[in-house]
């Protein structure tokens, strides 16, 4: 095997090898020629090209052997839009799917997500939901400019022909012709504005689990993720940013032996010190041999304690603003009741720790700035490259690697940035910025550190006739320097699911600031909501001795769509059977990112030893494109949303961060992890969000277990703070 | 120098000699599938095979490995490009999400279906100590139990 990897223009072979029939790998031709579209948005005519580089940034190529590459214009994060993207494409275009080949974007405004104003941006589940027509309308574009070649050919009407399988064919005469060889003169015909779309009941991949496009890539090690870039004189950089947050580097002093070998530069930021090196490994060893020194005042001070205390107070405190929405007047209602409860929940910052941890390559010259990058943000990260460089936007290119994970810390342009920084320090060579994992631990934009008390009366039948919450925290957007009017719903949306018929809600923010970088971890404010608002009705329905599933049906009495997602997840968790008295069961619900969720979790406690026994998950995101991939999801969210509820926690001493890697920032195990059953339900709806929807009912669906199996109820995460050990 | 066999073929690397194995092989020899995700012998996502044992290459210095038998993920496949039964698993359970850490994955799983032809789930969360941050962990264990199957009936 050669240990040479070739790159010759500006993208990776990420693609570069595929299954055949017989179970071997072997290298795919790089498509040449035919036809190329490449609009969301499609006037005039489409761009034809016989050159295997040109329009890069089209959807569609077709070759002349028939092999079709589509683009996935979002980040593959692990979620599997390479191949439920282009899989949209392909059901419309009537492609054979085994012919065709998947390219990750560049950057690049023509890939811009219809529901993010165009932005090309991987966040808040919105992939599916956003790109959906737009992409089924590229497809059915390019199928009818397909169809008309044929007609041309043949001389016979369009509507005389059909397509399937990367053919047209004339059912009359049985004549077919391949896409392969439609595809030059397809390219020349006009695109058509309002093509027709496929029925649904005629969808023959959409709907349907197909094997992913990326996996064979990833079990081979050939998956191209943002350090396995490999460019002619390339150099590796890493770097040490100051530990404690804002603080600025003040001086860097080598030591007297002189530097260790292989460094190429030190490169000196205002907030720390990269290395460029002939290796990762060579640059770190660089930085370890100089000694840093930082400007840290004011932000040493801070601790957990007094962030906590800082959240203590604003709670206690006059200051809490009204989040719109409110429902009633549950200020008043609480205020008049002589029996109100008041049950107050906290929830550390956690950090991401993608395990790829932040990593881009990028040269820079006088003439262009190349970028290859794991990014969640393709298109703001290359604008930020032309900013820092001075060069126009058209000479700075940015393409998406694979992402080792984001979770939501590849939105972030810190990465992006200092590479950028430190290839304009290059001499034109490329370099590739690798963090180390401690940097990584220690210089997060972290799920905001939350503080919440709910007050909560009832009705005399026992439901819930007001509930008032108040959420203590750091806010994302006055972090990011751009406060918003109303409180932040980065923080306080959903705090009480407004699918409940509860007659007086009111959500508030009481905002806290520190200085720890904030940012959007998986499913954001359902992270930290759906177990604040999900434990406490599992509360309330103890309170009145009901049953905590019967409870949430007759409070979503209006909602057929939820109490079918709630009623599953309970038959097929045996809710209500019978367990050992160390056994006990949660429910939870979320309702977020246009889906619905139900998990039931099945624990045992012996002593002080938790053992999670089994999670069951229920899942309606209208209609499940793959469904397999959205079962990974569920089984990914669930398994994070355990990890988070269980391990998770940053603290906080003299202003930084005092966890650095994975022996004090724990995340869970395969020996830990439960057995996970996922079942999808297509209720019809529009089509929801997959990849943040399966976490916000773990935490309190496990908590809620905790207290059927012990009568210990859990307020305060991450649960092993409470005393008791996980199992292996 | 350091000499070695590295997935059948000889190398030599000109690297200091306590540079670790993963960095060797990423940035000398450019074999960039065995990944870099904690540096501190943690996350397994560096795994290799040396001399057929699993080993987390971030914390072997080049000098261990001189003599020895390499294997990468990049290696696994048979010399005719067939998959190890494990990638052929992988595939089949469909187990990789974001992908970063299943090549020590599939490493750590290789060697242990060499030591165990028949792993249970007691035996399997015992040696599948890498951490998969996407959370593939019900379907490894899946994979794992079908690679044993396919090895079996290959053998």
């Amino acid at each position: 095997m050669s240990a040479d990897k070739k790159h010759t223009d500006g993208y990776t072979l990420l693609t570069g090898v595929e299954l055949s029939r017989r179970g071997f790998l072997r290298s795919a031709g790089v498509a040449t020629g035919g036809l190329l579209l490449g609009v969301l948005v499609p006037t005039g005519r489409a761009a034809a090209s016989d050159g295997e580089n040109a329009e890069l940034n089209a959807y569609i190529q077709i070759a002349t052997d028939g092999e079709i590459s589509i683009v996935v214009p979002g980040a593959e994060l692990g979620q599997g839009v390479y191949t439920t993207l282009p899989k949209i494409v392909a059901e419309e275009l009537e492609a054979d799917w085994d012919r065709v080949v998947v390219r990750l974007a560049t950057a690049d405004k023509r890939f811009g997500n219809p529901r993010k104003k165009m932005r090309q941006s991987t966040g808040g589940s919105d992939a599916i939901m956003g790109y959906f027509d737009a992409l089924r309308k590229t497809g059915a574009a390019a199928r009818e400019m397909l169809v008309s070649a044929a007609a041309d050919r043949w001389q016979v009407p369009a509507d005389s022909l059909t397509a399937s399988n990367s053919q047209v064919q004339h059912g009359p005469t049985g004549r077919a012709l391949s896409y392969g060889e439609l595809a030059a003169a397809a390219a020349a015909m006009p695109v058509p504005e309002n093509p027709t779309l496929k029925s649904t009941e005629d969808f023959k991949l959409l709907g349907k689990s197909v094997p992913r496009k990326d996996l064979l890539a990833k079990v081979t090690g050939q998956a191209e993720f943002g350090a396995d870039i490999r460019l002619p004189d390339q150099l590796y950089a890493s770097i040490r940013t100051s530990p404690v947050f804002g603080g600025r580097l003040k001086a860097v002093k080598q030591p007297a032996a002189g530097l260790p070998s292989g460094v190429f530069k030190v490169i000196e930021l205002e907030n720390g010190v990269a290395v460029a090196a002939a290796s990762v490994w060579e640059a770190d060893r660089a930085l370890k041999a100089l000694e840093l020194e930082f400007e840290s005042e004011p932000n040493e001070s801070w601790s957990s304690a007094n962030i906590s205390a800082t959240l203590k107070s604003a709670l206690d405190g006059e200051t809490a603003r009204p989040f719109p929405g409110a429902k009633g007047d549950a200020a008043s209602a609480i205020d008049q009741s002589t029996d109100v409860m008041t049950m107050d929940y906290a929830l550390p910052f956690l950090a991401h720790v993608c395990m790829e941890p932040m990593a881009a390559t990028v040269q820079v010259t006088d003439k262009q700035c190349r970028i290859w990058a794991p990014h969640q943000q393709q298109g703001a990260a290359r604008a930020l490259a032309a900013e820092l460089t001075g060069l126009p936007l058209e000479q700075v290119s940015l393409q998406g690697t694979f992402c080792g994970g984001g979770f939501g810390r590849k939105w972030e342009l810190d990465f992006v940035r200092q590479a950028v920084q430190i290839a304009q320090q290059t001499e034109g060579r490329p370099v590739t910025l690798v963090w180390s994992r401690e940097e990584d631990v220690q210089h997060d934009f972290y799920r905001p550190v939350v503080a919440a008390r709910s007050r909560a009366t009832l009705d005399p039948s026992g439901k819930p006739a007001a509930i008032r919450t108040r959420i203590a925290g750091p806010s994302v957007m006055t972090f990011q320097r751009r406060p918003l009017r109303i409180p932040d719903p980065i923080l306080v949306s959903g705090a009480i699911n407004s699918l409940y018929g509860i007659p007086n809600t009111l959500i508030e923010l009481a905002e806290i600031q520190t200085h720890v970088p904030v940012g959007f971890w998986r499913s954001v404010s359902l992270s930290h909501n759906g177990f604040i608002g999900e434990s406490l009705i599992d509360e309330l329905a103890h309170r009145v001795g009901q049953d905590p599933l019967r409870y949430r049906l007759d409070l979503l009495a209006d909602n057929a769509r939820a109490r079918a997602v709630l009623e599953k997840a309970a038959a097929e968790a045996g809710w209500g059977g019978q367990l050992k008295p160390t056994e006990g069961m949660g429910i939870a619900f979320s309702s977020g990112f246009g889906s619905f969720n139900a998990q039931v979790i099945k624990v045992s406690v012996e002593g002080d030893r938790l053992n999670v026994d089994r999670v069951t998950c229920v899942h309606d995101c209208g209609f499940a494109l793959d469904p397999d991939t959205v079962r990974a999801q569920m089984e990914g969210g669930v398994t994070d949303g355990l990890s988070a509820a269980l391990f998770g926690k940053i603290t906080i001493a003299d202003g930084r961060v005092e966890q650095s890697n994975f022996h004090d920032y724990r995340f869970i195990r395969l020996s830990e992890a439960p057995d996970i059953d996922v079942h999808l339900i297509s209720s019809g709806e529009p089509v929801g969000g997959v990849g943040e929807a399966g976490v916000p009912a773990v935490a309190p669906a496990l908590a809620n277990a905790i207290y059927a199996a012990t009568g210990r109820r859990i307020r305060q995460l991450p649960i092993v703070d409470s005393g008791l050990t996980v199992a292996a | 120098m350091i000499r070695f066999t590295l997935n059948r073929s000889e190398v030599s690397v000109d690297a200091p000699e306590d540079m670790p194995l993963l960095w060797a092989l990423r940035d000398r020899l450019n074999l960039t599938g065995t990944k870099f995700g904690c540096g501190v012998s943690q996350c397994g996502a560096c795994t290799v095979h040396v001399d057929g044992k699993a080993i987390r290459s971030c914390v072997l210095p080049l000098s261990a490995v001189a003599g020895k038998n390499v294997t990468t993920i990049e290696g696994l496949a048979g010399e005719d490009n067939s998959l190890h039964p494990v990638q052929a698993a992988w595939l089949e359970v469909q187990v990789p999400q974001c992908g970063y850490c299943q090549s020590g994955m599939i490493m750590a799983a290789a060697e242990l279906l060499e030591r165990n032809p028949d792993p249970d789930d007691a035996d399997i969360a015992e040696a599948m100590t890498n951490i998969c941050r996407c959370g593939t962990y019900t379907r490894i264990r899946k994979a794992i139990t079908r690679a044993a199957e396919l090895k079996r009936r290959s053998a």
